[in-house]
């Protein structure tokens, strides 16, 4: 029998290393068994993802009745000179594709969720557009904003793929949202008085860059870190 | 509760909190195993459950979704089948998957295993089936076991006392207790992948523990806690906080002793042995000393019907039942993050000596004990006897050894001899 030098325990004639400190077996005298069966199987059983068929069905019926119901009210009731069930309709769409595409397509890939998102708010925004008359704001306002709003929330994405640290991420965070609120005012701009004068997204930006420096030293000096973790930890 | 007309049954106050809480990376999944002497043969394990089951309709359910609570009702779909053992025991059960059993039967080698969920059966029930399965599958393989020492007779009709709900009998006080404690230190590690469960199980002798035990005034079971207790202070201190947190355990007992009743239903509730790093550094029999006035101070049946009567009454409370089952389930999840979870730093159950008759003593090595993944990335553990051999299980989802290496070694320097075995990747 052979026993762990660092823990004292006695292993099993069948384990290289020791459970509890992974000290690897010297035994001269009894090299490790490697015909016997191990005291466990090792054979693991995989499990099948949770079928969300059934909720995404729930959801599209929930959905569709509540968009028929409000049109038939509007037919009957109101009669067909406001369209006011198209504004629910067109968010019980933007609900469904905002749920229903995530619970069926599991492996569609995070940009593709985004640009399915992304569509769907460009579409219901266009269709209110389309409603109200108001063709112009949607072209310089509604739809670049979706698109940045959609390209800042990419770019976190890719940021959080990668496991950052705490402080990285909130730094991903508040630089997004710094760049997020320039390119907000300059299509604001561009769209009331047809050029670029930047004023407060500046004093934003610049108050997100003030935010970051001091989180930046601390995050590239190991030393800082480590005392800022100690008086912080939670 | 016996069955209601049309078969189903309404849960016990443990098994309702159980049910709530269930999800992917929470299993209230316990499992009970016996290493045989002679290899398994499945064949006869099967008949056996199948020859068991019937006598045990309460272990024969699976559970619904009510309005306002879940629910069992006879489950008469085929199975469950004995399976050959797999890596990652003790997963989680879905409900909406209809046809899933609640308990489940594993064979490898010469090891049997029953896995239930907690909402059908405490240790000390479950064990109760586990000990007349093993004792029809002897008798299948041709050994003579009779019907006593805790082995039901399976040719006998159900008894509807062994599925009464003792909390709502015994659950009557003049003032209800509370379960409010202050959060203890968490004791979490780095996750596992999906569905991993790290098993590291310390095999010791129960003479040798207990003459240790015994030379500090102390029970296997405080002695044990107490020893949890300082692996984890251990490892607490080692992450150098400025201000420490209470270590505490959640350890269930069995109501049995103090509030007669035969039901093989849910029928625990937990003390909880602490120890406060912030008033000073304890030596190691002061933990065992603590632990031990602790709970001879509170397991006092007074004490602890007052606890029953509290949860009772808040299952009983009329505002409470007429939320919805998600609402509640939501509601349910939110209170055991503050009052059930949080206080503790981990889970320490021993449901003690699995006694068996003399003709089916010689037929059984030990016995093992697994509790399933916790609602946090932490580790549990798990005692249990048989003969000379103590099995103490610690199983969780986390990566690293700190707690169980220290548990042990702190063994070792008592000079009880461990044997350790695990189903860790090397």
């Amino acid at each position: 029998m052979s026993y762990c030098v660092q823990c004292g325990v006695e292993l099993d004639s069948t384990a290289g290393r020791c459970p509890l400190c992974g000290t690897p077996v010297y035994n001269p005298n009894q090299p490790v068994d490697r015909t016997s069966p191990p005291p466990f199987p090792a054979i693991r059983q995989e499990v099948a993802p949770i079928d969300r068929r059934e909720l995404a069905v729930a959801v599209t019926a929930v959905l569709s009745s509540a968009s028929v119901f409000c049109v038939l009210l509007n037919l009957i009731l109101v009669g067909r000179s406001v369209p006011w069930s198209a504004y629910v309709a067109g968010a019980a769409a933007l609900l469904w594709c905002w749920s229903v595409p995530h619970l069926l397509a599991r492996r569609l890939p995070v940009w593709g969720r985004l640009a399915i998102d992304g569509a769907a708010l460009a579409l219901y925004l266009l269709l209110i557009a389309l409603l109200t008359g108001g063709l112009g704001w949607y072209w310089s306002l509604a739809l670049p904003i979706t698109a940045a709003l959609c390209a800042a929330s990419l770019a976190l994405c890719a940021v959080f793929r990668k496991k950052p640290s705490l402080l990285s991420a909130f730094m991903a965070v508040i630089l997004c949202i710094g760049l997020f609120l320039l390119v907000l005012e300059f299509f604001i701009d561009f769209t009331v008085s047809g050029s670029y004068r930047p004023f407060w997204s500046l004093i934003a930006f610049g108050a997100c860059l003030a935010l970051i420096a001091p989180l930046l030293v601390v995050r590239l000096r190991p030393g800082l870190r480590s005392e800022v973790r100690r008086r912080f930890h939670f | 509760m016996p069955s209601l007309p049309g078969g189903w049954s309404r849960l016990d106050n443990a098994a309702l909190m159980y049910s709530a809480l269930q999800r992917e990376d929470y299993s209230a999944v316990y499992r009970f195993s016996a290493q045989m002497r002679q290899p398994v043969d499945p064949v006869l394990l099967q008949q056996a459950v199948d020859t068991t089951l019937p006598r045990f309709p309460g272990f024969a359910v699976r559970i619904k979704q009510g309005v306002f609570w879940y629910y069992f009702e006879p489950n008469h779909a085929p199975g469950p089948f004995v399976q050959p053992d797999i890596a990652n025991p003790c997963q989680p059960v879905r409900f909406r998957k209809g046809e899933d059993w609640l308990i489940r039967f594993f064979y490898y080698e010469r090891r049997i295993s029953m896995e239930v969920f907690h909402a059908l059966a405490d240790g000390s029930g479950a064990l109760t089936f586990f000990r007349t399965l093993l004792a029809v599958y002897l008798r299948l393989c041709g050994h003579d076991i009779p019907n006593e020492g805790g082995v039901l007779d399976v040719t006998a009709p159900p008894d509807p006392a062994e599925q009464e709900d003792a909390y709502s009998r015994y659950g009557h006080a003049r003032k209800c207790l509370g379960m409010r404690e202050p959060p203890a230190y968490a004791c979490l590690g780095e996750k596992e992948p999906f569905y991993t469960l790290n098993v590291t199980m310390g095999l010791v002798s129960v003479a040798q523990l207990k003459a240790v035990a015994k030379g500090y005034g102390a029970s296997i079971t405080e002695y044990l806690a107490a020893v949890l207790l300082e692996s984890i202070q251990i490892r607490q201190r080692r992450e150098g906080r400025r201000k420490e947190k209470q270590v505490a355990l959640a350890v269930p007992i069995n109501l049995r002793p103090h509030f007669p009743s035969p039901t093989l239903r849910n029928f625990i509730l937990t003390v909880r042995p602490v120890i406060d790093p912030e008033l000073g550094d304890y030596t190691f029999p002061e933990i065992v000393s603590q632990v031990h006035h602790q709970m001879r101070l509170h397991i006092n049946r007074v004490e602890m019907q007052a606890t029953i009567a509290g949860n009772v009454a808040l299952q009983n409370n009329l505002l409470l039942q007429l939320v919805p089952s998600p609402i509640k389930n939501l509601a349910l999840d939110l209170s055991y993050r503050l009052i059930g979870n949080r206080p503790y730093s981990t889970t320490l159950t021993n449901p003690g000596v699995f006694k068996v008759p003399a003709a089916m003593k010689e037929h059984i090595e030990r016995m093992e004990m697994i509790l399933g993944q916790s609602y946090t990335a932490r580790s549990n553990c798990a005692c249990i006897s048989y003969g000379d051999i103590l099995t103490i299980t610690f199983a969780g989802i986390v990566k690293d050894t700190d707690m169980e290496r220290e548990f042990f070694r702190h063994l070792v320097r008592e000079g009880i001899h461990v044997k350790v075995i695990s189903n860790r990747k090397e």
